[in-house]
């Protein structure tokens, strides 16, 4: 592949699902230095991900898949900080919007799961099927539902706790 | 708060972008990052073939040309050699190997223990290299007849090297592929 079209496809790519990738990271770094490197890793691992794409898969899945297990090894130390020596520039940039504190909390909550459970979180509150989350994670449908039950009542928890503090 | 009022405050994040992207700057940094970190097994493995292959047949060479050498120096060199060997076979498997995993999470896991295993198994594999080298340069030296003091500082040295190998091995390769391996029990139990 050109590195004129690998290019091109890139930024189709980050420019369509920008909203996906802020959701996984923000899901997984919690202070904004953090979530830059993150954000920055996951790009860089699309970025190398465009020459194995073979249309098996719908783009989505296919950046859902490469964001989660990003953010699941950058979560692990695997990849934080692989290139501690370089100066990075920050490339998010904050834009203030009207905000709701209720999306803070769940934020914090999801943050709260073990880096497996976040990532079938963020699938299921983005409408994955069981059965597409046990292809995108290699997993029985099972074994999701049996994750997905328990992250639902430990949030549902959680909310009484917010909604007793509100 | 009922789980339907969560994921319709969830839905509503998409309708807003909180961040933009510095797609110039996202450019810039992913070229570095490439530059920096990218294959670095790779890097490691050419590093210990050429290594090892010059140095032994430097060590060989030199044998030759001055027509001397105990079986020391030609075991050491020749345990060089073996090794360059091994590794190339051992690279030209692990590239083999690369895409034989599958395209899901627990396939990317798997891909990231197998190359962690490989790290961890490489860097034992030097530790044990370092040992018999140093045992090899040791008696070299002593058939020789080098002094004491040159004697002390092949110990010194080795003792140092091979303390700093296992500090990398335990630390870093093996802590590495515990982590995933933990992170793999996390995705399956």
């Amino acid at each position: 592949m050109k590195d004129s079209e690998q290019r091109e496809i890139f930024k189709e790519w980050i420019g369509s699902h920008v909203g996906l990738l802020f959701k996984i990271a923000r899901a997984y770094a919690l202070t904004a230095d953090d979530r830059d490197d993150l954000f920055q890793e996951i790009s860089l691992q699309v970025w190398r991900s465009i020459p194995n794409f073979r249309n098996e898969s719908a783009v989505t899945t296919w950046l859902y898949r490469i964001a989660l297990n990003t953010s699941i090894r950058w979560k692990s130390k695997e990849l934080k900080h692989v290139a501690q020596d370089i100066t990075e520039i920050p490339v998010l940039q904050a834009e203030s919007k009207a905000h709701d504190e209720r999306i803070d909390w769940l934020y914090t909550e999801i943050s709260r799961l073990n880096e497996i459970d976040r990532s079938l979180c963020i699938l299921f509150l983005d409408d994955f099927s069981y059965k597409e989350m046990a292809e995108m994670l290699g997993i029985s449908e099972n074994n999701v539902a049996i994750k997905i039950h328990r992250i639902k009542k430990y949030l549902i928890e959680q909310s009484k706790k917010y909604d007793y503090e509100i | 708060m009922r789980f339907e009022e969560m994921k319709k405050i969830w839905d509503e994040q998409n309708k807003e972008h909180v961040f933009a992207i510095d797609e110039k700057q996202l450019h810039q940094n992913i070229e570095e990052k490439k530059r920096k970190s990218s294959a670095l097994v790779g890097r490691i493995e050419i590093i210990l073939i050429v290594v090892n292959s010059l140095a032994s047949s430097t060590i060989i060479g030199l044998n030759v040309v001055q027509r001397k050498g105990n079986i020391f120096e030609n075991a050491m060199a020749l345990l060089m050699l073996a090794t360059a060997i091994y590794i190339i076979f051992r690279r030209a498997h692990r590239l083999k190997n690369e895409n034989r995993f599958d395209r899901t999470m627990l396939g990317d896991l798997d891909h990231a223990i197998s190359n962690a295993t490989y790290q961890a198994q490489l860097s034992y594999g030097m530790l044990i290299n370092s040992v018999i080298i140093g045992i090899l340069l040791f008696l070299n030296a002593v058939a020789e007849d080098k002094s004491p003091g040159l004697l002390f500082l092949i110990i010194a040295l080795f003792a140092i090297t091979i303390y700093l190998s296992r500090w990398e091995h335990r630390s870093w390769h093996v802590a590495r592929k515990k982590r995933l391996e933990g992170m793999r029990a996390k995705l399956v139990e």
